[in-house]
């Protein structure tokens, strides 16, 4: 049962479009494993189809029907093939992940940025914005540090606490920036997630400071 | 000209419970200028649609592009484009309308909803050099087990005119700050800035609104 949902100002931008990519992603992996937000998302869509249909128009320029009518003579382009997950991925990773991973969960560079803690990136924009998996070895923990924006952490696999609070399979975790925190993977399994960054990590642990100039998250 | 609804909204205190405010406003009459009364009326729409993606059909897509084209067009204006950037913008959507009219389910949403979310990710993909991640019929319906009753997607459906009726209905500064989020890509942060209100005044109006707007339409789809 998902217990931790992302607050409405994210679900608005998703469907707003005004999300970045990298926090709009990790949205939409969390709405594809959650009804209760993909039908609040539907929801708030169709708030932007009633103000769509509301709209003041805006005059089209004379032959502007006769032009798309010729566009569409050009032919329908093909499909693009469909994208058929493999098993493994369609295993951990939610359907609007498929394609930042190629349809294929072995496709992934995972790099390793401490003892126990490997990552790979995703996607990231133009400004230091990033998308990445994360994966904590069970029973350890991700050293101290605090954001210079938000942090959003979906649970894809396995399960962490940070500050006596639990996250399982599909919980949204919003860190903002005055959070400096050190969540614990649950011991066991591997604790697997999509991580969404506005900014750069701060490390502030002893250690974790002198990781900072190798971690380029 | 306000309606009593209207006016009963406004006057309205805004933390009262929505309950007390639901029922005037959809049961009152249309505004005129409404999408209600618009050739935009949901069910023809998506009557043209469907007829899109059973026959190619030319005369349907051609009604659909007379009231969708220019709306699009405006949203992209909205969002920054410059006039013929957005007139492009506004021609390719219904392209891809055209094109992907099979996907369109009448149960998931109303023609406007699905239009909407076209023009959306078209504007993401053009203006802002990204991509949406989607969210397509099919990954709703995996992550929502059941497909749902068609009588709620008709309920929904219904909902959009009551919507667009209520947000004629917002008090202003409430209204505002819903427009300029949807359609002009901004984020609260640059909301507040604009016009110059504190961050948490941008948000809890924003919530006010959206707590109206999906009182109304939790109203219709329950």
């Amino acid at each position: 049962m998902i217990r931790h949902r992302p607050p409405e100002e994210l679900l608005l931008g998703y469907a707003a479009g005004t999300l970045p990519e990298p926090l709009a992603l990790v949205i939409a992996a969390h709405a594809a494993l959650c009804p209760e937000s993909a039908e609040e998302i539907l929801r708030l869509e169709s708030v932007g189809g009633g103000l769509l249909a509301g709209i003041d128009p805006a005059a089209l320029e004379s032959g502007a029907l006769e032009r798309t009518l010729a566009a569409l003579e050009h032919g329908d382009r093909p499909a693009p093939a469909a994208l058929s997950p493999t098993p493994e991925t369609r295993a951990l990773l939610p359907p609007p992940v498929w394609p930042y991973v190629k349809g294929n969960l072995l496709s992934v560079q995972w790099r390793r940025r401490g003892f126990h803690i490997e990552t790979a990136p995703l996607v990231a924009d133009g400004a230091h914005r990033t998308a990445f998996l994360l994966r904590v070895t069970g029973g350890h923990p991700v050293p101290h540090h605090t954001h210079k924006g938000a942090e959003l952490t979906l649970v894809l696999a396995g399960a962490y606490s940070d500050a006596g609070v639990s996250y399982s399979p599909g919980d949204i975790q919003v860190a903002d920036p005055t959070i400096d925190h050190r969540p614990v993977a649950k011991p066991g399994e591997d604790c697997i997630c999509i991580v969404a960054l506005e900014a750069p990590l701060r490390f502030t642990g002893p250690i974790g400071r002198f990781a900072n100039p190798f971690v380029k998250l | 000209m306000l309606t009593e609804a209207a006016t009963a909204l406004i006057l309205a205190d805004p933390a009262a419970p929505n309950a007390r405010l639901r029922r005037p406003m959809i049961d009152s009459a249309a505004n005129p200028r409404s999408a209600a009364s618009a050739p935009g009326g949901s069910d023809k729409m998506g009557a043209l649609l469907a007829a899109v993606a059973a026959r190619r059909d030319r005369a349907a897509f051609a009604e659909l592009f007379a009231f969708f084209a220019p709306r699009i067009k405006a949203y992209m204006m909205r969002s920054g484009a410059a006039a013929d950037l957005a007139e492009d913008l506004a021609q390719e959507a219904m392209i891809q309308v055209w094109r992907r009219a099979e996907s369109f389910d009448p149960s998931r949403a109303a023609a406007s909803t699905w239009i909407y979310t076209i023009a959306r990710n078209k504007r993401i993909d053009r203006l802002r050099r990204e991509r949406q991640p989607l969210l397509t019929e099919e990954e709703y319906l995996g992550a929502m087990g059941e497909p749902e009753r068609g009588d709620m997607a008709a309920e929904r459906r219904e909902t959009e005119s009551s919507i667009a009726r209520s947000l004629d209905a917002l008090p202003e500064d409430q209204a505002i700050v819903v427009r300029l989020a949807f359609y002009e890509d901004k984020s609260h942060a640059d909301i507040a800035a604009e016009l110059s209100l504190p961050l948490g005044t941008v948000k809890s109006r924003i919530r006010l609104a959206l707590n109206r707007l999906r009182g109304i339409i939790e109203d219709r789809v329950r």
